[in-house]
C-alpha cells in the first residue's frame, strides 16, 4: 500500500479470485447448507454467458440458487435481434444449469423515445430492478454476472446493489460478488459499432462536472483499450477536460500491449489532444482492485494538488475490458460515498456488436479465464 | 511550447484564450445584425441563432460574454481587434469606455432531459424541477458574469453584489430578498445540487424536499438594477443566450419557447441551437423572432469565409516548430500530367470525330477544335465542352436541318456551367487532378472550421514530408486531389462507428450519391456542373397520406431518423432557396462537400432534384 494514501481504502486487504480458485472456493463456501444464492447475469449472444454460472453450481450442485436473467433490447440494430440464434442457444444451455423455474426473468428497456429523440435509460432502469431492497433480503449470497451485461448497464446495477448492502447490512451480513469471463481475444472478435450520438454520465456516477455552480478543473482518466478511437474522441468532445491522463494496461498478458496502444493513438492523443507523456498511468490488466488503488491514488493526488483552485472533478471513462472496467467502478463508488471528491463514469456505449469469424469466437470462448471479484461480506468483516 | 503540426491540435472554443479567439474570430457574421436591424432591435428581438456542428455558434455567443467584450475593450485599437470593437460599438453592445450589455451564457446539456425520463417523478413535478434547474443556473451564470464584468474574483466577492429586487411576487420562498450575491448564488447552487442529488441517487430521494418552480422568473429579477456593485448599475441590458436547446427534449423545449416568448417583456434572449429537421416553430418569424442561419449567412461571402480559413491556416501553421507555410498550389501541373493530357486529346477528339460521323452539322466545331492554339490542357476542356454541346444537340428529338452550325453558335451554348462539368468529366474520365487549391478546399469545408482543420492537417503533414527533402513545401495539384480524396474515403470508412443508426444512413447516401452520380455524368450534363442536393416535396407525397403529415408518420420515421442524424452529423446541411411562387422559400438539403469529394461530385451549389418522401424512402429500403 502506498504510504501516500492516508485513508484507508475500503477494499483493501481485497479477495481476487480466478480459474480454479473460483471453484475451489465456492465449493468450500458452499459446504455450509443453509446459503442462499442470488445469481443476477445478463442475457446475451456472449458465448461466456453461461460460463460463471457453471462454474459456481458445478462446485455444489445442491446450491440453493435463484437466477435473476436481464433481458435488454438496444433497438433496432440491436445484436440481440441479430444473433437470436445464439441468444436462444445460450438460453437453452442455461436451462440445463438450473431449473427453468428457478430463473427470473426482467426485461429493461435501453432506450426510451420521446418525440423524435432516443434517450439511453438503461442505466436507471436496470438499477431500478432492485429499488425494493426485499428483493435481496432471502438471499445470503449475491452474485453479479457481467459477462454477458453491456457497461451501459453494469455499473449501475452493482452500485445500487452495493449501495443497497451499505445501507440495509452495514456489518458485511451479506456476500456480494462480480463474475467476469475475461478473454481478450474473443473481445477483439466482437466490434462495435453505432456509438451513442449523445452521450451522458452513468446513473449513479454522474460526478461533478456537470454542475454549472461549482466548476472546477476536469481531469480525465480514460483507461485505454484497441479499437476506441471514434469513442475516446466522443468522449473528449463531452468532457472537454482540462487534464488527460491515459491509464494503460500494464504488467499484461502481452508485455508489449501498452506500447501497442500508444502506437495506436499517438496522433490522437499526443497531436490532437495534446497529452503530456508523464500523465500516463499504467495499471495491472488482470487485477482491477489495483486498478482501483492507482485511479483512487490519482484521484486524491489531483484533489491536493489543485486544493487552492477549489479542487477538481474527476472523470473516469473506460475503453478497455470488463475486469478493468470494475476497477474504475470501484474507485467511483468509493468516492461517491465519501461524498469528498466527485468522481464521474462516461463511457460510450455502442447499439450495434458484431461478431467476426464467429466460428472462431465460438472456440475462443471456451478458453476464457473466470474471475470472482468479493465486494462485501463475511471476508471483510473486522 | 511550439508543436510539430498545429493543424492535428483540437484548441476547443472553452480552452482558447480570450485574445486567442478573438484574434481568430471574423467579425463579417456581425454584419448581420448591422444590415438587418437597428441596435435597439437587436436586442428587443428573440433570435435564434442555427447552424450546424462546427459552423460558429457558440463562437459567436462567446463573443458576448463579459470575458471577450473586456479583453477587446482593453485591445480596442489593435489592429487585430479595431474591425471587430468597431461593429461591436456599432451594435451598442460596448462604447469606448465601458461595456454595454451583460452577456450570460448558458449552455444545455443532456442533463435536462435526464429530468424528462427519470422514472418515479409525476408530470407536474417535472416541469417545476425543469424550471427551478434553468432558475438556478441562469441566476448562477448571471453572478459570475457580473463579477467577471467588474473584475472581482468568483467566489471570493460575490458578497460584493448588491440584489436589489423587490419581491413583490414572492418568488423566493427560502431566502430573504434585497439580499447580496452571495446569498443569492448559495440559494441557486443548491437548488442545482440537490436537483443532481436526486438525479444521480442510488437511494430514494424524495423530489418534495427540493424547491420546485411554476415559471422561469430569473429572467425578470435578472435586470441592471437589480444588480449593482458598489452601488452602481454596471451595465444597460442584459443579454441571455441559451446554447444547445436541441439537447433538450422537444417537450422541454417546446415549453421553454413558448414560455419565453409568452412572458418576454424588454429582455433580451438568443437561443442558438443545430440545425434539425423538419423542427418548424407555430409562431411566425419576423413577428415573434428572427433567425440567424450561420450556413445561409456564409453561403453568400464565399471568398470571405476563404479569406478567414487562409488566415487560420497562417497562424496554425506559425504556430509549428518545424517553421513551414500552409501552401497549396492553386494551377495544375501541366508538366507532371503532360502523358495523361496527350492521352486525353487523342481520345477526346476520336469521340467526337464518332459522334458527328453521321452529320456535317458540327463540322466546323471540328474545325476550330484542330486548329485550336492553346495548351493541351486547354485543348482538352475545349473538346469536352464541345463533345457536351455535341450531345445536348443530338439529343434533341425534332429533326435537325442538315447545314453546318457556327463557332459562334457553338461559343454562345458554352456557358460557366458547361465550362464547370466538362472540368468534372475530365478529371473522371482521365483520372486528372478535381479538388485542388485553397479555394476548393474552402468550399470542402462546407463553412465549417473544424472540418477545414480535418482535411488541412494531413495536407499540412505532406509539407512538413517535403520540407524534410528540402524541396518546395506547396503541394501539387495531383498529390492535394489524391490526399484529399483519401481523407474523404477515410471518412467515409469511419462513418459507421462515428454515427447513430449508420446502417440507415449510409445505405440512403450510397443511393443518394449513386442517384446524383447518374444525373451528373449523364453526357448531355442537363444539370451541369452536376447533382448533389434535394428538394423534399411534400405536396407529392403518397395519396393516403395527407401532405403535412408525413412528418409526424410512423411510416416514414426512418426517413424522419436517417434525415436528422445526416443533419445532426453535419452529412447534409440545408440552405434555403427563394424558387416558384413569389417569395416562395424551399429548403434544398445538400451533400456535406467531403461527401461531395467522397463520391466524385461537383462542389457547386444549385443542382439539386425535387423527391417525394416516398422515393426517399425506397433509398434507405433499398
Amino acid at each position: 500500500m502506498d504510504k501516500k494514501i492516508e485513508d484507508k481504502l475500503r477494499w483493501d486487504p481485497y479477495v481476487l479470485l480466478r480459474n480454479s480458485e473460483v471453484t475451489t472456493f465456492t465449493s468450500e463456501h458452499f459446504k455450509v447448507t443453509e446459503r442462499k444464492v442470488l445469481y443476477v447475469m445478463g442475457s446475451g449472444f456472449d458465448y461466456r454467458m453461461n460460463l460463471g454460472i457453471r462454474s459456481v453450481k458445478n462446485s455444489d450442485t445442491a446450491i440453493d440458487m435463484d437466477c435473476l436473467l436481464i433481458q435488454y433490447d438496444e433497438g433496432k440494430s440491436s445484436s440481440s435481434r441479430k444473433y437470436k440464434p445464439l441468444v436462444d442457444a445460450n438460453l437453452g444451455d442455461l436451462k440445463t444449469i438450473i431449473p427453468a423455474e428457478k430463473i427470473i426473468v426482467k426485461h429493461i428497456d435501453l432506450w426510451t423515445a420521446a418525440g423524435k429523440k432516443k434517450q439511453r435509460v438503461g442505466d436507471k432502469n436496470a438499477s431500478d430492478v432492485f429499488d425494493d431492497p426485499a428483493l435481496l433480503a432471502p438471499y445470503t449470497d449475491i452474485f453479479v454476472d457481467i459477462s454477458a451485461l453491456p457497461r451501459g448497464i453494469y455499473f449501475s446495477l452493482i452500485g445500487k446493489i452495493q449501495a443497497i448492502i451499505d445501507l440495509n447490512y452495514p456489518s458485511n451480513e451479506k456476500n456480494f460478488f462480480i463474475i467476469i469471463s475475461e478473454n481478450a481475444e474473443l473481445d477483439s472478435h466482437i466490434k462495435e459499432f453505432e456509438p451513442d450520438s449523445e452521450l451522458s454520465y452513468v446513473f449513479g456516477f454522474r460526478g461533478g462536472s456537470e454542475l454549472t455552480s461549482d466548476k472546477k478543473e476536469v481531469i480525465w482518466l480514460p483507461i485505454l483499450g484497441e479499437g476506441s478511437a471514434g469513442q475516446i474522441e466522443a468522449a473528449h468532445e463531452k468532457i472537454e477536460p482540462d487534464e488527460i491522463c491515459p491509464v494503460l494496461p500494464f504488467p499484461s498478458r502481452d508485455p508489449r500491449r501498452s506500447d501497442a496502444l500508444l502506437t495506436e493513438y499517438h496522433k490522437l492523443l499526443f497531436d490532437e489532444l495534446n497529452v503530456e507523456g508523464q500523465n500516463i498511468i499504467y495499471v495491472p490488466e488482470q487485477n482491477p482492485f489495483e486498478v482501483y488503488r492507482t485511479l483512487a491514488q490519482t484521484v486524491k493526488d489531483y484533489n491536493d494538488t489543485l486544493h487552492s483552485l477549489n479542487g477538481c472533478d474527476i472523470v473516469i471513462s473506460t475503453f478497455s475490458s470488463k475486469l478493468l472496467s470494475i476497477g474504475a467502478l470501484l474507485c467511483a463508488y468509493e468516492f461517491k460515498v465519501l461524498n469528498n471528491i466527485k468522481v464521474g463514469i462516461l463511457n460510450v456505449d455502442s447499439s450495434g456488436y458484431e461478431i467476426e469469424d464467429e466460428e472462431s469466437a465460438q472456440k475462443m470462448g471456451d478458453k476464457s479465464e473466470l474471475f470472482l471479484i468479493w465486494l462485501a461480506g463475511e471476508s471483510y468483516k473486522s | 511550447m511550439k508543436i510539430r503540426n498545429p493543424f492535428l491540435l483540437r484548441a476547443s472554443e472553452r480552452i482558447e484564450s480570450d485574445a486567442g479567439f478573438l484574434r481568430l474570430y471574423s467579425p463579417l457574421v456581425l454584419d448581420y445584425f448591422i444590415d438587418n436591424m437597428d441596435a435597439e432591435e437587436l436586442w428587443n428581438t428573440f433570435l435564434f441563432i442555427r447552424s450546424s456542428p462546427g459552423a460558429g455558434k457558440s463562437s459567436l455567443l462567446r463573443l458576448f460574454e463579459p470575458a471577450s467584450l473586456l479583453t477587446l475593450l482593453n485591445r480596442k485599437s489593435g489592429d487585430e481587434f479595431k474591425e471587430l470593437f468597431k461593429r461591436l460599438k456599432k451594435l451598442n453592445a460596448v462604447s469606448d469606455d465601458r461595456i454595454n450589455v451583460l452577456g450570460v451564457n448558458l449552455t444545455f446539456t443532456r442533463n435536462y432531459e435526464l429530468l424528462e425520463s427519470f422514472s418515479g417523478l409525476q408530470p407536474g413535478v417535472r416541469d417545476r424541477l425543469f424550471y427551478s434547474l434553468l432558475n438556478s443556473r441562469i441566476i448562477t451564470a448571471s453572478l459570475r458574469a457580473v463579477l467577471s464584468l467588474a473584475r472581482l474574483k468568483f467566489p471570493e466577492d460575490l458578497h460584493k453584489i448588491e440584489f436589489n429586487y423587490k419581491d413583490e411576487k414572492l418568488y423566493f420562498k427560502k431566502i430573504t430578498v434585497p439580499c447580496d450575491g452571495r446569498t443569492l448564488y448559495e440559494w441557486a447552487a443548491d437548488i442545482e445540487k440537490t436537483i443532481y442529488e436526486l438525479l444521480d441517487s442510488f437511494l430514494p430521494i424524495s423530489p418534495a424536499s427540493i424547491e420546485g418552480h411554476s415559471e422561469l422568473f430569473s429572467l425578470e429579477v435578472i435586470r441592471p438594477e437589480y444588480m449593482l456593485v458598489d452601488g452602481k448599475c454596471l451595465f444597460d441590458r442584459v443579454l441571455f443566450m441559451l446554447d444547445d436547446v436541441h439537447k433538450l427534449s422537444s417537450k422541454q423545449r417546446d415549453g421553454l419557447i413558448s414560455h419565453l416568448m409568452e412572458k418576454r417583456s424588454s429582455t433580451s434572449i438568443w437561443l442558438s441551437e443545430r440545425l434539425e429537421a423538419l423542427n418548424n416553430l407555430k409562431t411566425n418569424r419576423g413577428r415573434d423572432y428572427e433567425e440567424l442561419n450561420l450556413e445561409d449567412y456564409w453561403k453568400e461571402r464565399e471568398s470571405k469565409f476563404e479569406k478567414l480559413l487562409t488566415s487560420i491556416a497562417n497562424k496554425r501553421a506559425a504556430e509549428s516548430r518545424e517553421d513551414v507555410e500552409f501552401a497549396l498550389d492553386a494551377q495544375q501541373n501541366e508538366l507532371e500530367l503532360a502523358d495523361a493530357y496527350k492521352e486525353a486529346k487523342i481520345v477526346l477528339f476520336a469521340t467526337i470525330s464518332k459522334l458527328s460521323q453521321e452529320t456535317i452539322r458540327f463540322n466546323e466545331w471540328k474545325q476550330y477544335l484542330e486548329q485550336f492554339d492553346g495548351t493541351e490542357q486547354e485543348y482538352c476542356e475545349l473538346a469536352k465542352q464541345i463533345e457536351i454541346i455535341i450531345h445536348r444537340n443530338l439529343a434533341r428529338s425534332e429533326l435537325a436541318l442538315e447545314y453546318t452550325l457556327s463557332v459562334q453558335e457553338l461559343i454562345e451554348k458554352i456557358d460557366e456551367k458547361v465550362v464547370q462539368a466538362a472540368r468534372l468529366f475530365l478529371s473522371r474520365q482521365f483520372n486528372l487532378p478535381y479538388y485542388f487549391s485553397m479555394a476548393t478546399l474552402s468550399k470542402i469545408s462546407t463553412n465549417n472550421v473544424e472540418q477545414f482543420l480535418g482535411f488541412a492537417a494531413p495536407l499540412y503533414e505532406r509539407m512538413l514530408s517535403l520540407n524534410l527533402n528540402q524541396t518546395s513545401v506547396a503541394i501539387s495539384a495531383y498529390v492535394q486531389d489524391k490526399e484529399i480524396r483519401k481523407i474523404a474515403n477515410q471518412r467515409w470508412k469511419d462513418l459507421d462507428k462515428m454515427i447513430p443508426e449508420s446502417g440507415l444512413v449510409i445505405r440512403f447516401l450510397e443511393n443518394f450519391c449513386a442517384y446524383c452520380s447518374s444525373e451528373t455524368f449523364r453526357s448531355t450534363a442537363p444539370y451541369a456542373p452536376g447533382v448533389n442536393g434535394f428538394h423534399i416535396d411534400a405536396t407529392r407525397t403518397i395519396r393516403l397520406i395527407k401532405e403535412e403529415e408525413w412528418l409526424s408518420n410512423d411510416i416514414f420515421i426512418d426517413l424522419q431518423t436517417v434525415l436528422n442524424t445526416c443533419l445532426a452529423f453535419n452529412l447534409l446541411h440545408v440552405r434555403e432557396v427563394m424558387q416558384g411562387k413569389k417569395g416562395q422559400k424551399k429548403n434544398i438539403y445538400y451533400l456535406n462537400r467531403w461527401l461531395c469529394v467522397k463520391f466524385g461530385l461537383p462542389l457547386s451549389y444549385g443542382g439539386w432534384r425535387t423527391k417525394k418522401p416516398d422515393e426517399l424512402l425506397r433509398w434507405i429500403k433499398r
